[in-house]
């Protein structure tokens, strides 16, 4: 499975454009990135709440009329939020956060650290640890489709 | 998260030529194009980006300055941040730019703009930083309410 997705990766990066760090909002600033395409559900953010091996986080909500996926470890103080995953995944993401964000901010949580999840130049998601739990706000905003 | 491996195959071999360009606002939000704009400058900004922004929008006859965060001026109605993702292909080209406007008082999100061109379609910074804030701004609309 390895060589497959080595070998995949090589293709890409010898037909396509050469990449760079994904454009990441000033709050991940400095914090180091994790692999969008490594990560699972349970390493590195432990999530237990609403996460697929497959695609990552798949509670939709919609803020602000933007929908972003969102999935949370178990005491809800992590929670990972997906943009959409295509070419745009890096603006969809970077959007969504500062949604998320804000949502968060007006509600008095304080964020204590955002750690960018990308791969190969897209930004996938961000995961956002507040001090107390927040994933129980998302809930008012989860639309089904 | 293998499904993002697929999105990349299929993203990265057919986006040299994709164009993207536009802007959001918070629902019931506006912008004051009469208020004063700050630029918090970015550490990752090695090609000059914001010194662009300041440019384009005084040219537009919007009030702005930059600095530091923790040298925020009084006055300041909306502070900026703003990202740039270059890319190398022959030379450097601007990838991705996204200005994001936030209220100075209460620091919560109020809008965005952003472009995505890929190295087909690849312009000078100026082009790119002009063409994405008038998204935002309506520039053609502001000269005309300034020359009433």
């Amino acid at each position: 499975m390895k060589k497959i997705i080595s070998s995949a990766f090589i293709s890409v990066f010898v037909v396509g454009c050469v990449s760079a760090p994904a454009l990441r909002v000033s709050d991940a600033e400095g914090v180091e990135s994790v692999s969008a395409l490594g990560m699972t559900c349970a390493k590195p953010f432990s999530l237990t709440q609403d996460c697929s091996g497959w695609s990552g986080p798949t509670k939709k909500i919609s803020l602000g009329g933007k929908i972003i996926k969102v999935g949370s470890n178990s005491d809800g103080t992590v929670t990972v939020l997906f943009g959409e995953n295509n070419s745009k995944a890096t603006l969809t993401t970077n959007l969504g956060y500062e949604l998320f964000k804000r949502e968060l901010l007006s509600r008095g949580f304080e964020i204590v650290k955002v750690t960018p999840i990308e791969s190969a130049g897209l930004m996938f998601g961000y995961a956002v640890e507040t001090t107390e739990p927040n994933y129980q706000v998302w809930n008012e905003f989860t639309v089904t489709q | 998260m293998k499904r993002i491996l697929f999105v990349l195959v299929i993203s990265m071999s057919s986006s040299c030529a994709t164009v993207d360009v536009g802007s959001y606002i918070i629902p019931g939000e506006t912008l004051d194009f009469d208020g004063h704009y700050y630029i918090i400058d970015s550490k990752d900004d090695e090609r000059g980006v914001a010194k662009i922004i300041k440019t384009v929008m005084s040219e537009k006859g919007i009030k702005i300055s930059s600095g530091s965060k923790e040298d925020l001026p009084e006055g300041v109605n909306y502070t900026i941040e703003y990202g740039s993702q270059w890319q190398w292909d022959v030379t450097w080209y601007l990838l991705n730019f996204d200005f994001r406007v936030y209220n100075s008082e209460s620091n919560l999100f109020i809008a965005s703009a952003h472009s995505l061109r890929t190295s087909l379609e690849r312009r000078e910074p100026e082009h790119i930083v002009t063409e994405t804030l008038n998204t935002l701004f309506n520039f053609g609309e502001m000269y005309e309410k300034n020359n009433q």
